[in-house]
């Protein structure tokens, strides 16, 4: 790589970095490219010349998230992980990217497709893990009998609840460092078949 | 660590691979059952019926999300194009 070529890179990763703090802050609708332009020091027109457009530079925003997420889950799993262990390493990556990602589950219909399709990725990278874990559980009898998008969906929607509405469980910080080993704590009491 | 280049899972473990063939740069869900790797098409379906069996989405949805997932993966970043 030339020198003209890594100072192109670095500039392209200086734009997605700001971007990804603003909104992480903001949200992905309200900020303006000016407002991206001016946290990463570079002119207006920088931003274009690297993204094209507003929603090219949000996508890309999402997709780094997303590849972020999964590579973070995938490499965290480890075979023979427990139910608590699956649960926990997928927040644990949520949480270490909450605000981007609540805001992104937040302003979703608002949103390109592609960004729909990325949270699809995400969970499907989570799905399969916890289908692991769970139809070895429900073999051994040791998780009720309900089906798996049920289960997959009550989780998700359990989590998302939380994320939404963090202003209302942990309005001066992260929803997930308070809630998250109760919340699987939990759910897995709520699964577990009651053998008394 | 390799990473299947047609899905995206990490592959860590002998069982991980098609036949147990560490040679392979695609992993056991990305294989027919000769150890040789699937279509694009036979990987959308595959791939569409999981998001179908694991989060219950609609057909049609779930087939464009797969299309979208593995269009960014090396081994179809071409073949999804269409």
């Amino acid at each position: 790589m030339n020198k003209r070529t890594q100072q192109r890179e670095q500039t392209r990763i200086e734009i997605l970095t700001a971007a990804e703090h603003i909104y992480a802050v903001h949200g992905f609708i309200r900020p303006s490219t000016q407002m991206v332009a001016k946290e990463a020091g570079v002119a207006h027109g920088t931003v274009f010349l690297h993204f094209q457009s507003q929603e090219k530079l949000i996508l890309a925003v999402i997709e780094n998230l997303g590849q972020s997420l999964t590579s973070q889950i995938h490499e965290s799993s480890v075979p023979g992980h427990s139910l608590n262990e699956v649960l926990q390493t997928y927040l644990t990556a949520i949480e270490a990217n909450e605000s981007l990602y609540t805001h992104l589950i937040m302003e979703l219909p608002q949103l390109p497709k592609e960004a729909q399709q990325t949270v699809i990725g995400i969970q499907s990278v989570i799905a399969h893990h916890l289908d692991q874990v769970m139809s070895q559980l429900k073999k051994e009898k040791k998780i009720k009998d309900l089906s798996f998008p049920f289960l997959f969906n009550t989780w998700i929607g359990l989590i998302h609840y939380y994320l939404m509405n963090r202003r209302l469980f942990a309005p001066h910080g992260s929803v997930l460092a308070v809630y998250k080993d109760q919340l699987i704590a939990n759910f897995i009491t709520l699964l577990e078949v009651d053998c008394t | 660590m390799k990473q299947c280049i047609a899905c995206g899972m990490p592959m860590r473990k002998v069982d991980d691979y098609p036949l147990g063939d560490t040679t392979k740069n695609y992993c056991k869900y990305c294989a027919r059952a000769n150890g040789s790797m699937q279509s694009y098409d036979e990987k959308l379906a595959s791939m569409t019926e999981f998001i179908i069996r694991t989060q219950g989405l609609d057909a049609h949805v779930a087939q464009k999300s797969a299309a979208f997932m593995i269009s960014k993966l090396p081994a179809w970043k071409r073949g999804s194009d269409d």
